[in-house]
């Protein structure tokens, strides 16, 4: 169980070939923008849009689709329960940070980021393609595990709890305009390095999570406005070991807009 | 209710974009994440305005664009649901 979360490019590039090694590009898709997964991606990636592939329509916004119909999706592209998954977005940021929150939620054992992503890859001139590989459909089972997700009600029930800590992902400016109570703010991007647009050293990180009392020792649930920035946080504080995360996706969306609880 | 309060910037009167990019019903992080984007297609001081729709987007990535080291010139309520982004790039 103890896979590291992220990988570097000289790994990636040595193990994209080996069998259970499953590439997937979470990159924006835009007819308006150049680039992306049909302009080139890493050889052997299959795409995953959000808005096309992890998010329906519903009443009151989009919503997440079945679990059914999401791991339907995986098996279409090749990916299997026993895949080891390298996530990759423009660099290491949020679009990396949902999906891999996803998969997570969805029970998936070997997942894993690449760190720096797409920019880094380019950076490392490895080779890239716009061929669309063949792949081979497979069963993919979602084993949902629902101590990586949070609702309000969870939150509410457990919040006073001494190990809980509530970790408001949103910039100050957003956390001042009112916040889930007792809730403590680090931005998610406190954790990237824009010139690098990969993950900051693990000391650093570290010293940042603690700095606002969210220890290992703690359950830390991680929220922002509508649950992205938040699964950044957590792709972040899985890959610094931290046994017990969870994303409230719902967010202030969720608490604020819809529910009307009280903020402080 | 939400008391996201996106902060108001009015730009300067004189300034016109070489880009405009709409991203109404774009939810976040893509707002910001495509606003980064298409700046990186513009040249070095060139004038970016995005339109986004939703307050957490307005609240959010004009300090995303500012800690990336861009200017962000402006942030401005054009209708009842829509706000305009003014950004130059680094």
């Amino acid at each position: 169980m103890n896979n590291p979360v992220v990988v570097s490019v000289g790994w990636l590039q040595e193990n994209l070939n080996t069998r259970n090694v499953r590439v997937i590009d979470v990159r924006v898709s835009d007819p308006r923008l150049p680039m992306g997964y049909r302009a080139a991606h890493i050889p052997n990636a299959v795409p995953f849009d959000l808005n096309r592939d992890m998010y329906e329509m519903a009443q009151g916004g989009p919503r997440i689709k079945p679990f059914e119909t999401l791991a339907q999706i995986l098996g279409e592209r090749g990916i299997g329960n026993d895949s080891i998954i390298v996530l990759y977005d423009e660099g290491t940021g949020p679009l990396a940070g949902t999906v891999f929150w996803l998969l997570k939620y969805m029970g998936h054992d070997d997942l894993r980021v690449l760190n720096g992503g797409w920019h880094a890859w380019q950076q490392a001139h490895a080779s890239t393609t716009a061929d669309v590989p063949q792949v081979q459909p497979v069963n993919y089972a979602a084993r949902v595990d629902e101590n990586q997700h949070s609702t309000a009600e969870w939150i509410q029930e457990n919040s006073a709890r001494g190990d809980v800590v509530l970790l408001d992902t949103r910039m100050d400016n957003e956390y001042y305009s009112g916040h889930i109570p007792n809730a403590v703010n680090l931005s998610f991007d406190e954790a990237l390095d824009f010139q690098t647009q990969a993950l900051k050293d693990e000391s650093v990180l570290r010293q940042q999570f603690e700095a606002v009392g969210a220890t290992p020792d703690k359950e830390i649930v991680v929220y922002c406005g509508s649950g992205s920035r938040s699964a950044h946080s957590y792709l972040v504080l899985k890959a610094l070991g931290y046994p017990r995360v969870r994303n409230y996706k719902g967010s202030m969306m969720d608490w604020a807009r819809r529910r009307g609880l009280p903020l402080e | 209710m939400s008391r996201w309060n996106p902060i108001i910037i009015n730009a300067p009167s004189d300034v016109s974009a070489d880009e405009t990019f709409d991203l109404k019903g774009e939810l976040c992080p893509y707002t910001f994440v495509k606003s980064k984007l298409m700046l990186e297609m513009m040249e070095s001081g060139q004038i970016l305005q995005v339109i986004v729709d939703n307050d957490e987007s307005a609240s959010n990535v004009p300090k995303s664009l500012t800690n990336e080291g861009n200017a962000v010139l402006g942030c401005e309520k054009v209708n009842e649901t829509d706000w305009m982004i003014t950004v130059k790039k680094k």
